[in-house]
């Protein structure tokens, strides 16, 4: 069968020459590699397990980490204090026009608190379980929008959604106490993001296993047609924060490796290693670097006469873009492969800096320097 | 023979018996049309010495090296070989006496495979071309050249070639080596293999005339200097009583203020306001490009530095047309956002995109046509500028414009390009290619054979380009040009793009250590 596969494609080649071969972009121009990120501030302690960041109305933020969320106030957002506790891990956050905290909780829904701590829950849309929510939004009027990743696998599970090119994402839309909720949008890969364009006209959305950021029309409780805005990006979309300046804050959780693309070509040898290796021995995308020594080398060797080489193909990497509304890159933040801050998922600007969650070094940065122009 | 020129022949021989002198020339002159090429120029050559021959192109160095190499014969003045005056009817009789030339051209037979070329010459009535490999094959592994004798050399790269041409000089025991810009096709690891190579050489009693452009590796490698100014000796010196700035001085005969382009003082930010002009994506070769990626954008010099064999020059070709990538797998390729995939140079010249060899001599210009020619006849290669009826007030007038601005300094635009210096030569070949108006200009060792006041004009002109708004590549093995006019650099490595420095953040180390590990 996979002979087949190659036979269809080598001669879909042959026939349509200049036909696109999505082939990793190189990060250049805007996203020249720096060591931006691994000069920002960590925000206090580790946070280990932290996933996302809003600012709430107060002007504290808001980070959920493990089965926790915690309020980060003060000067320096040094004081810390948990807000809310989950049986779950808990994902991606935002605050609702009412002031309820609304968080995604892994293998359970969609949770709201109020303040004074009461939940309230989603937990099913079409009779189906919401297992890997990723990320939501709440419009002005109250609505909220909340995109599950996949249908197939638990928000942990992310790597054997990749490995298993599923397509099995969808958005789902439900009124302000999560009333008639329906989806909107179906088979999407991996949809991680999504924020609202400064007017909420558009639903920004971000797919990660296409490398795509798209956008679609905002219809009361009803999204026109997905149109692709960025395609092929040189990494996995994770989050998109809306920039202060226009544009948003767009997270990449891992960088794109020619070895990565090969086995998500072969077929045969991706489901061998699925059925055989322990998942975080894969050839697969990873938040951090372990430095296990059965980690795989992604065809590169990382060392050189005792030196890091920080353009050795990553296994992890960090890197944040700034998006204007055209989509074009316009800045970006890396830590390069000798680095530290890698698996980035989420950000949020404020008035003190740029806030950005580094999921693969758990912890909080404030980048305070030029990240803004 | 009058006493006076008895007297000088005796002097010679005394002088040169006593400080074992194994060459000298006296009061050696060459005219050419009228024009002394080198005029009355007295030098000499030891045992076991390094003599370097700095000048700038034109100055007379290869005239000189040629003359006594037998390849020329001097218009006046003689040649002592051994304290002999020897007369040579060509380089075979120079050989007989010990004297070989490594040219800067090589001056190998490209159907040959490298054995035969390093026995080119000494023949015999039967060979066996087993015995013939094995023979080369320990030349070449004692000299720490990585070359399959049985490659046929047209194959062969430039530096690749060069080391066959050294290994022929040595295979012939010269007592006498003459190396005209040895290193001008070398990496800077062969430069070092290769600067042991003249060390051994010198250690068993060779003198070697040493001619480069490279003031560094001359003040490096050799035990005397000579500098050649307009075919007159200027100073001859000893290496330690010599510095850069004097030989400069010496050779330009006057100061110049850098030797290459000197970076403004604000580096501009990357990327963030400028046009994608080109995307490589993925594009492989065979075994020698595999999956090079990178973008050039408009209004940059993206420099490509790697060791010779790590694809840089074969990608410069596959986006201009002169190779052609994999059908399958083989990547793409995108002008402006759109892909495109050309068969021959004639359709990348029609899209904007112009490629200078690093070859200039075989594929550059031609070199029996004049400056005036050579500069119309790009123009004729485009769609645009594709005449059925050639204009002479079209060439004269394009000839004129790129003359003046490259400031090709020919005496009359009636010159042949072979006639002309090797900046001035190049100059020619950059005024061909953008006379085409082209959108992308990729640089292959732009200033390779050039001299050194020539450089940082070629240099400035480089920056101009990309100052108008044009994207350009520069692929080039000297890292100090690399560093002076890039506003990135690409470095390859094995047939890939490995890494990507920003020029404020480059250094030679790291760069050097990017192509290599």
């Amino acid at each position: 069968m996979a002979a087949f596969t190659h036979f269809l494609r080598d001669v879909h080649q042959i026939l349509f020459p200049n036909a696109e071969q999505h082939a990793i972009p190189s990060l250049d121009g805007a996203l020249s590699p720096n060591e931006a990120l691994d000069h920002c501030r960590p925000i206090g302690e580790p946070l280990p397990g932290s996933d996302d960041i809003v600012e709430g109305p107060d002007g504290a933020l808001y980070i959920s980490a493990g089965r926790r969320v915690s309020r980060l106030s003060g000067p320096g957002y040094q004081t810390r204090a948990v807000v809310a506790e989950f049986e779950a891990d808990v994902g991606g956050l935002t605050i609702h026009p009412d002031g309820r905290l609304i968080a995604c909780i892994a293998g359970r829904g969609l949770a709201a608190v109020d303040g004074r701590g009461r939940q309230s829950w989603l937990n099913q849309v079409e009779d189906q379980p919401l297992n890997c929510l990723t990320s939501v939004a709440a419009t002005a009027d109250g609505n909220i929008f909340v995109s599950e990743g996949s249908q197939l696998n638990t928000a942990v599970e992310w790597r054997r959604d990749l490995m298993q090119k599923n397509r099995a994402g969808r958005i789902i839309v439900c009124g302000p106490g999560f009333e008639s909720p329906k989806v909107v949008i179906r088979n999407l890969p991996y949809p991680h993001g999504l924020a609202f364009s400064r007017d909420e006209r558009f639903l920004w959305l971000t797919e990660s296993w296409s490398h795509r950021v798209c956008r679609a029309a905002v219809m009361g409780r009803d999204l026109g047609t997905v149109e692709p805005i960025i395609r092929n990006l040189p990494g996995y979309p994770a989050r998109l924060g809306r920039a202060v300046g226009g544009g948003f804050w767009l997270s990449l959780f891992a960088l794109r490796t020619h070895l990565i693309e090969f086995v998500l070509r072969e077929d045969d040898f991706r489901e061998e290693m699925m059925r055989t290796i322990s998942p975080q021995y894969w050839i697969a995308p990873a938040l951090a670097t372990s430095g296990d020594a059965l980690e795989p080398m992604q065809s590169g060797s990382i060392k050189a006469l005792g030196i890091q080489k920080p353009w050795a193909p990553p296994r992890s990497y960090g890197l944040i873009a700034r998006i204007d509304e055209d989509g074009d890159v316009i800045e970006s933040l890396h830590s390069r492969v000798g680095g530290r801050c890698h698996g980035v998922t989420a950000a949020c600007e404020t008035a003190r800096g740029l806030v950005i969650v580094s999921q693969g070094h758990g912890r909080a940065l404030l980048d305070t320097s030029g990240a803004k122009p | 023979m009058n006493d006076v020129e008895k007297l000088t022949r005796d002097a010679v021989k005394e002088a040169s018996a006593a400080e074992g002198a194994v060459l000298r020339v006296v009061n050696g002159s060459k005219i050419y049309g009228g024009i002394h090429a080198i005029d009355g120029i007295n030098f000499e050559l030891c045992s076991g010495e390094v003599h370097a021959l700095v000048g700038e192109n034109g100055a007379g160095k290869s005239t000189l090296c040629k003359a006594i190499a037998g390849a020329i014969k001097l218009t006046s003045g003689e040649i002592f070989v051994g304290g002999k005056s020897t007369h040579f009817d060509g380089p075979r009789d120079a050989l007989a006496a010990g004297i070989c030339m490594v040219y800067q051209e090589t001056s190998l037979v490209p159907s040959m495979t490298a054995a035969q070329n390093i026995e080119l010459g000494n023949e015999k009535l039967l060979t066996r071309f087993r015995t013939l490999n094995i023979q080369a094959q320990q030349l070449l592994q004692s000299l720490n050249f990585h070359i399959d004798p049985a490659t046929p050399v047209a194959l062969l790269g430039a530096a690749k070639r060069q080391m066959v041409e050294i290994a022929r000089a040595v295979y012939n025991k010269a007592r006498i080596m003459i190396f005209d810009e040895p290193t001008a096709s070398l990496t800077p690891e062969e430069i070092v293999h290769f600067f042991h190579l003249v060390g051994d050489l010198r250690a068993q009693g060779t003198a070697i005339i040493y001619i480069s452009h490279a003031l560094e590796e001359s003040l490096q490698i050799s035990n005397r200097i000579t500098v050649l100014r307009d075919g007159k000796l200027v100073v001859s010196s000893k290496t330690a009583e010599m510095s850069r700035e004097k030989l400069v001085r010496a050779m330009v005969g006057r100061d110049i203020a850098q030797t290459h382009y000197a970076r403004h003082a604000g580096h501009r930010p990357r990327g963030a306001d400028r046009r994608k002009v080109l995307a490589v994506e993925n594009v492989t070769m065979g075994m020698v490009v595999k999956n090079m990626s990178f973008s050039v954008y408009a209004g940059e010099v993206v420099g490509i530095a790697g060791l010779i064999g790590s694809g840089r020059t074969e990608v410069a070709k596959v986006i201009y047309g002169a190779l052609k990538r994999n059908l399958i797998n083989g990547g793409t390729i995108k002008l402006h956002g759109k892909p495109v995939r050309y068969r021959v140079p004639k359709q990348a010249i029609n899209a904007g995109i112009c490629y200078l060899t690093e070859d200039r001599k075989q594929n550059g210009f031609f070199e029996t046509m004049r400056i005036d020619d050579n500069i119309y006849i790009g123009k004729l290669s485009t769609k645009v500028g594709w005449r059925f009826l050639l204009s002479r007030v079209t060439r004269n007038k394009l000839a004129a414009y790129w003359v003046d601005r490259l400031k090709v300094a020919a005496l009359q635009r009636k010159a042949k390009i072979v006639e002309l210096s090797g900046g001035n030569q190049q100059k020619v070949v950059i005024a061909k290619s953008l006379v085409q108006d082209p959108s992308i200009i990729i640089f292959d060792e732009p200033t390779r054979g050039v001299d050194v006041a020539t450089i940082p004009e070629i240099h400035a002109q480089i920056r101009r380009l990309a100052e108008e708004g044009k994207a350009v590549v520069v692929i080039s093995s000297y890292l100090p040009e690399i560093l002076a006019i890039s506003d990135r650099i690409l470095v390859a490595r094995l047939g890939r793009i490995v890494a990507e420095f920003d020029a404020a953040a480059a250094t030679e180390d790291g760069i050097m250590y990017a192509a290599i590990h």
